[in-house]
């Protein structure tokens, strides 16, 4: 069938290029930690070395999760569709997270901006892109059925409560965790 | 949703990627279609069919709560 997709997918090659960019820049923020923000480019502060690094990180991995399988049948699709709704859940937690009341002060001043970007980054972009590559690596690779699950969480509740029981209490503890983290800031 | 793809797979004496290469899906997609963890689209269940000489319904059975 002819499907028209008004965004179309890069083909397999970006999977390779996406791959080597983000080991490259992974590897260049492992020498970053490690041995501080001097070796790099020095023309740049520490800060913009950083989100230098991590934007390239960003790029390599949006590149790897946006470019067809080799062979992309109606399964990987459907994978896909599984880890694009986790990443964009991912999203969404990161921007309520960074945008919640507890984000602001008395003064009205958000804590993020006080602070630096990387947190924002981390929670809005590279999060959710680490989502969605686990989540559809899981599906591809080792086929587990929860990929395929498209029931609603009500009907799941009654399916497997203790799954689902354990499904809340991890994204509370994460979602708590998160808010902590930003207050503590 | 029960099917019989693999007793029909087992009959013509076809691999899974055989049968894989045939619809022009990946051997874990025919995996998955087995052990009943992925329904497949009414395209490729015709293409099974076509492969196998038999009706949809032959292959794919519905189950109680479908």
């Amino acid at each position: 069938m002819n499907y028209f997709t008004l965004f179309p997918l890069q083909g397999y090659w970006g999977k390779f290029v996406g791959l080597a960019i983000s080991i490259v820049s992974l590897l260049l923020l492992l020498i970053y930690t490690l041995a501080g923000p001097t070796f790099l480019l020095k023309v740049f502060s520490p800060e913009k070395q950083l989100v230098s690094l991590l934007w390239l990180f960003s790029i390599g991995l949006f590149m790897l999760s946006f470019s067809k399988e080799k062979i992309d049948d109606e399964r990987v699709q459907l994978v896909r569709y599984t880890a694009l709704r986790g990443m964009v859940l991912m999203c969404f937690i990161g921007l309520f997270s960074s945008f919640s009341p507890l984000m602001i002060d008395d003064l009205g001043m958000s804590l993020m901006a006080k602070g630096s970007t990387l947190a924002l980054v981390l929670m809005v972009i590279v999060a959710p892109l680490l989502t969605y590559q686990v989540i559809f690596n899981i599906g591809l690779h080792l086929n587990t059925d929860w990929v395929y699950n498209d029931l609603s969480a009500e009907d799941n509740l009654k399916k497997n409560p203790k799954f689902f029981l354990f499904y809340i209490i991890f994204i509370t503890l994460l979602l708590t965790g998160i808010l902590i983290l930003n207050v503590l800031k | 949703m029960k099917n019989t793809v693999k007793v029909q797979r087992a009959i013509k004496n076809i691999g899974q990627s055989e049968l894989a290469e045939k619809l022009g899906v990946s051997r874990q997609t025919i995996h998955a279609i087995e052990t009943g963890k992925f329904v497949p689209s009414t395209l490729l269940a015709l293409k099974l069919a076509r492969v196998f000489e038999m009706p949809v319904e032959q292959i794919f059975e519905l189950e109680e709560g479908d």
